[in-house]
């Protein structure tokens, strides 16, 4: 590098470094818009002030209803982790998992949707005697697990979530742009009707 | 404390009044010690100020993060990020080397922080270990730009906390580190850095031990064969040390230190070799012996040190593999020191030849 001083080396490469981090960010702008937009309930939000500042936790999860696990989630199917591809089919004003395989070919093959990432099953029990009983849950995780929100936002979703009755559906849903490379982005929530979406201004 | 120049005085006067120095050279002799370099009131103030005035603004933007825009928001993190590599360039056009190094390494955190803190404010998905990485190249060219040892030595730490961030990873997932550290310690040679060289030698028994622990189940073969080369690259250091050479005693003291943790460590982990018993200890013992009797030689502080906090090691584990048996420990340990005071003999012999 002995052609530039090094003022202006380094000058070239802050530039550069900036360039990088503004290119991922306007490239990332892109795929969440060009993406197809689904609705998918979720679970579990909870408003947190760490390091981070505030976010809600999105747990993709929906009760099963007694009904059996998708394909590829069944008790004698092989685990595949969160490294796999994950169907998703419409399921009434919402999207849900319909299958997992180990290639994004065998997941097309159970959804119109693939996302990278991983499901998980917990398969319905029925009631018996001495238990209650389960209707079974099936959990997404397509690595969009925060939504970073102002406090006064977080503070009254958590509200929402706490006052729900058991068994009441979710009041809060993920949006989510699944995009050409097979990535889920989150692009908003739907809490009790409201979208509330990532704002730039 | 006294500095250097008082206690050259001190030692003058004494020499003085031993008749062993000219009283008349005195002055001439401290004339040239150069005066410590010492921060005026007016100096130290500035600095005060600008401390405060930077964690004025600091709580100021935290006070008001959530109420900006995020366009603003990632303005600031960028603005943080291009003016303290602005101000290490104008240092270095300055000829400030210490400060543009300092601005610099402020700069590779700067990113590093800010390669988070974008993702944060516009809810990008990403692989932990791919934003580090990506740091870390940031830091290196940062480095190389301004030909500075604080971002290499940022990169060498992203690096190694990248590297271990995928515990599943198997073996063929290379290191980073296994590059990235020797190309820290040649770098420290080149720019003469101390804390870089210091980087680049536990850099490099970092990845020694990443791959001890990909090993899965040979774990104790692997960390007996990285033993074995931190001991040779000790050897290394310890032969560049008695030329003279710069960091070249920093290399033998952590490579010396890395080898006998890593024998130690191969002792106990699974694999064939695993748990060698007795055995084992007794070599580990020899080892750390061997190493406090070579660092007093050598006056090598870090490898002394590395010698007796084993030989205290390898005593606990022998005792704890020996139970409550205290006859055979006691056994153990007189074959151990006749076998050292054997060895001391020989040498001394030796020596005297």
């Amino acid at each position: 590098m002995s052609f530039l001083t090094a003022p202006l080396r380094i000058l070239a490469v802050a530039l550069l470094c900036a360039a990088a981090l503004i290119a991922l960010v306007v490239r990332e702008g892109a795929a969440r818009v060009s993406g197809t937009e689904i609705v998918m309930r979720m679970e579990a939000v909870d408003p947190r002030a760490l390091l981070t500042g505030h976010y809600v936790i999105v747990a993709l999860q929906e009760p099963l209803d007694n009904a059996p696990c998708p394909p590829g989630l069944g008790e004698n199917d092989p685990g595949l982790g969160d490294n796999a591809w994950v169907a998703l089919a419409p399921h009434g004003d919402h999207y849900s998992v319909a299958g997992v395989a180990e290639t994004r070919e065998g997941a097309s093959a159970h959804g119109p949707l693939v996302a990278r990432g991983g499901a998980f099953c917990t398969p319905a029990r029925p009631k018996t005697d001495g238990d209650d009983g389960f209707p079974g849950a099936l959990r997404a995780e397509l690595g969009t697990e925060r939504f970073h929100i102002n406090q006064q936002q977080a503070e009254r979703i958590d509200e929402i979530m706490r006052g729900r009755e058991a068994g009441e559906p979710s009041p809060v849903s993920a949006i989510l742009s699944i995009g050409q490379d097979g990535r889920a982005r989150l692009t908003g929530l739907i809490v009790e009707g409201e979208r509330v979406e990532l704002a730039l201004y | 404390m006294a500095g250097y120049k008082e206690r050259v005085a001190a030692d003058l006067d004494r020499w003085i009044a031993d008749g062993r120095v000219d009283p008349g050279q005195r002055e001439a002799i401290l004339a040239s010690i150069p005066d410590a370099r010492r921060l005026d009131a007016a100096s130290a103030l500035a600095w005060i100020g600008a401390i405060l005035l930077g964690v004025a603004l600091i709580a100021f933007i935290a006070a008001n993060w959530e109420g900006m825009p995020r366009l603003a928001r990632f303005a600031v993190v960028l603005g943080v990020f291009l003016a303290a590599a602005g101000a290490a360039g104008w240092s270095a056009h300055k000829g400030r080397a210490a400060t543009a190094n300092a601005l610099l390494t402020f700069a590779a955190l700067a990113f590093a922080a800010g390669v988070g803190l974008t993702g944060q404010i516009f809810d990008i998905v990403g692989e932990p270990r791919a934003a580090l990485y990506g740091s870390a190249i940031a830091a290196a060219l940062l480095a190389f730009a301004g030909g500075a040892s604080g971002p290499a030595i940022v990169c060498l730490v992203l690096l190694g906390i990248a590297d271990f961030l995928e515990p599943g990873g198997g073996i063929d997932q290379m290191p980073w580190l296994v590059i990235a550290a020797p190309i820290g310690a040649f770098l420290a040679l080149r720019w003469k850095s101390a804390p870089l060289a210091h980087a680049g030698a536990l850099g490099v028994i970092i990845a020694f031990i990443w791959f001890a622990a990909h090993a899965n189940n040979n774990g104790a073969p692997m960390l007996l064969f990285f033993s074995v080369w931190l001991a040779a690259l000790a050897y290394g250091g310890r032969v560049l040390s008695l030329q003279g050479r710069d960091f070249g005693g920093v290399f033998y003291g952590w490579f010396a230190w890395g080898a006998l943790a890593l024998f130690a460590a191969a002792g106990y982990a699974g694999g064939g070799a695993g748990d060698l018993g007795i055995v084992h200890r007794l070599a580990w013992l020899g080892a750390a012996g061997g190493l406090v009797a070579i660092g007093r030689h050598d006056r090598h502080a870090l490898v002394s040190a590395a010698g007796i906090i084993g030989l205290i090691a390898a005593i606990a584990a022998l005792l704890t593999d020996l139970g409550l048996d205290l006859i055979a420990a006691a056994a153990l340990f007189f074959l151990a020191a006749i076998a050292a005071l054997v060895v001391g003999l020989i040498l001394r012999r030796r020596a005297k030849a």
